[in-house]
């Protein structure tokens, strides 16, 4: 799935899922939502695959 | 913060502010003493409990944390609510697109590809004009 694509379903900017994707923007919980329906993912899915990311970078 | 009353109370919001007045309310805490610790106002965490107010994910991972909460624990108290709020909460997206969405992404890439051909041939124009 592109950002594009990604931008087309969840009804935000491709250029806005880049920045979210690099880090840049501190997304609020409407933008989680409109990302998970996107994504097709229930949202403590999203959330844990955030918190596994952190737990290895750390 | 105040509650800008423009700001629709979702049921997603209203089910995410419900999970943390339960935690907090289990735990015993106050709203000033959970507001004080993950450095937000009395005001924009009463917002936040009531659905009125859309909070950035940075702010939710600092109320959580002041609540002994991970994310995922929050998120899945959210997803409770929702479910108890909303039944039919998730069942109305599509697990794949629908022919429509698809139908329409198509179109406007088709639209896109259009313009930057366009675009191309315009540039390509241009420079065998100057050559």
């Amino acid at each position: 799935m592109s950002q594009e694509e990604l931008g087309f379903d969840a009804v935000l900017h491709r250029n806005y899922v880049g920045a979210l994707e690099r880090g840049e923007i501190n997304a609020t919980f409407a933008t989680l939502l409109k990302l998970t329906i996107g994504l097709r993912v229930p949202m403590s899915e999203l959330v844990e695959i955030y918190e596994r990311q952190l737990g290895d970078a750390e | 913060m105040p509650s800008n009353p423009r700001r629709a109370r979702s049921s997603d919001h209203v089910a995410l502010g419900c999970a943390l007045r339960q935690v907090r309310e289990r735990r015993g805490l106050t709203q000033e003493l959970v507001a004080f610790d993950a450095g937000v106002s009395d005001e924009y965490l009463g917002c936040v409990e009531r659905g009125t107010l859309n909070p950035s994910f940075s702010m939710l991972l600092g109320i959580a944390r002041t609540l002994g909460l991970t994310a995922s624990e929050l998120i899945e108290v959210y997803e409770r609510f929702l479910r108890e709020i909303d039944p039919q909460a998730g069942q109305d997206v599509p697990i794949c697109p629908t022919p429509e969405a698809l139908a329409y992404r198509e179109q406007s890439n088709a639209k896109q590809r259009e313009r930057m051909y366009a675009a191309i041939a315009r540039r390509r124009g241009r420079i065998k004009s100057w050559t």
